[in-house]
């Protein structure tokens, strides 16, 4: 079966059509292929087409389809081209499925808006606690925003300490869905305690579901410790990394593969690799290393000591080089795809921003405010 | 149009024949970047002469070419294939006028080119969006069927974009 999105099948009675050479008349699957291409502006223009083309644009499936396709371009912070920071009132938190988590500067409220279709909702204001952009290097604080296409739900969650009765800190998360809560809510379910003395840490974010990796010293090992935040369950899971797979930890590199957390080392001319997977019971790690071979290691061009694996699907892996170039290699043929040039840091933005025609329920034009 | 034979002498040639009797000599590992063909190869193994009654020669001739560059690049060189791919692409519809590209397109969906196809409709897409509601409605010979209002309301909405 194709992947494609197919709307409706008109394919006989058009293929028909097609053996006169006049014009044909494109059935609606191949208008949805078109549609999915373009710009959100002419999409919204386009809705006035007619019946059919409206409830195609606003289809849900569309929607999604449509934000795949779109171009992702990175959130510069201080890049005057840029016209979704213009505004210089707004700090943007999160940038997920075309939306910016903003909160005004003078105000403090938090607002979350579509730049593109140029809506925008007011939300409450947290109980407690500052929503931020999460540290690269801490993991122990997070936010994390989610859009779920399908059911239109749309969660934001966040982390903060507080001071108990008893004056000692402890850690406290807050969880909204985004037009249904009236208010923030304090989650229920809190992460287990951790024990030894962390060595170094950091956090991988991937759709709903954040992940906070710990390397800890536990006597005279080190051990790889995993926290994941799933937002749609509203739960924590704490696996640790089974010992002795790997023959040093600070040498190893996270990414993420195919949506899942992956632990990763380069030896022999090839990429070793441990998945945490997805399980009913939350999370549970790939029963053993895989390895996949890196045939360019052989050729001088890319030395592995330079190389780091960023991100993953189920066919391409994507390495950069001196933090200078990405490329894109293909496991299967065992070629290199292509390179590009990285941004220099300073001027990166961790996240990216993909327009998108997603509405959220009491959302209101942008202005209106 | 027919493949050039090359050197490999292990190489199959397919017999693609199309709604108006042109047949066209092919490379398997050529005709196969088409999933209707792909599968008939799998299914039918042994058949070498493939009847598309739904194509016409011209545009299976198309097909073809396209086919065939994007075979050609995979396998000549190592790196870089993205980027010649994107420019021979580039090249390919540039001229197209929309009644070659619609037929096209309908030939490329029927062969299951899934990447052509993807080549196509962002080529449309890109002749039409910046197009009024009344120029999009001529080109895909669309009538409005909307109540009196009901367009006026759609366009009050989102006023800025038909600006």
């Amino acid at each position: 079966m194709s992947k494609r999105f197919k709307y409706d099948h008109h394919n006989q009675e058009h293929v028909a059509n097609q053996l006169q050479l006049d014009t044909p008349e494109l059935p609606l699957d191949m208008i949805t292929e078109i549609l999915s291409w373009m710009p959100v502006n002419s999409l919204l223009r386009s809705k006035c087409v007619s019946k059919e083309w409206l409830s195609l644009i606003q289809d849900p499936c569309f929607v999604s389809i449509h934000m795949r396709r779109a171009t992702a371009t990175p959130l510069s912070l201080h890049d005057e081209a840029d016209l979704i920071l213009d505004d210089d009132r707004f700090r943007i938190i999160d940038s997920f499925s075309g939306l910016l988590l903003k909160q005004n500067i003078e105000t403090h409220k938090y607002h979350l808006c579509n730049p593109a279709t140029r809506q925008m909702l007011h939300l409450p204001d947290p109980n407690h606690g500052v929503l931020c952009m999460p540290d690269p290097n801490l993991g122990t604080f997070f936010t994390l925003s989610a859009y779920n296409s399908c059911t239109h739900e749309c969660k934001l969650a966040f982390t903060y300490y507080s001071l108990n009765k008893e004056g000692v800190e402890q850690r406290v998360s807050e969880i909204l869905s985004v037009g249904r809560d009236d208010r923030w809510r304090p989650l229920r379910h809190q992460p287990p305690r951790e024990d030894g003395k962390v060595v170094m840490e950091c956090f991988l974010r991937s759709e709903g579901e954040f992940h906070s990796v710990k390397t800890v010293q536990n006597g005279q090992d080190l051990e790889l410790k995993v926290l994941s935040f799933d937002i749609w369950k509203e739960t924590f899971v704490a696996s640790t990394l089974p010992r002795g797979i790997f023959l040093d930890l600070s040498e190893t590199f996270l990414f993420l593969w195919d949506s899942c957390l992956a632990v990763s080392e380069i030896t022999e001319e090839a990429l070793h690799v441990m998945v945490l997977e997805h399980c009913t019971g939350g999370f549970r790690w790939s029963r053993s290393k895989i390895v996949v071979p890196l045939r360019f290691l052989r050729e001088e061009t890319y030395p592995k000591e330079k190389l780091v694996p960023v991100r993953g699907t189920s066919s391409d892996l994507w390495f950069q080089f001196k933090e200078k170039i990405e490329f894109c290699y293909h496991v299967e043929t065992g070629k290199i795809k292509g390179t590009k040039p990285l941004l220099p840091k300073k001027k990166k933005h961790p996240y990216e921003y993909r327009p998108s025609l997603v509405t959220l329920e009491g959302m209101i034009p942008e202005g209106n405010h | 149009m027919s493949s050039s034979s090359t050197t490999t002498t292990t190489t199959r040639l397919l017999m693609l024949k199309a709604s108006d009797g042109v047949t066209f000599e092919v490379e398997e590992a050529v005709a196969t970047k088409l999933g209707a063909i792909n599968n008939m190869v799998e299914e039918e193994g042994s058949e070498d002469l493939i009847c598309l009654p739904n194509v016409n020669g011209k545009f299976l001739g198309m097909v073809l070419e396209w086919c065939k560059k994007h075979a050609n690049n995979n396998t000549n060189s190592d790196k870089g294939n993205d980027e010649v791919n994107k420019w021979w692409d580039k090249e390919f519809v540039m001229d197209l006028d929309q009644n070659t590209l619609y037929h096209l397109l309908m030939a490329a969906d029927y062969l299951s080119g899934t990447e052509l196809v993807d080549l196509l409709t962002e080529k449309v897409a890109s002749m039409i969006r910046g197009k009024k509601v009344e120029e999009i409605r001529e080109t895909f010979k669309i009538k409005s069927d909307f109540l009196p209002g009901q367009e006026e309301e759609i366009r009050k909405k989102n006023s800025w974009a038909f600006e």
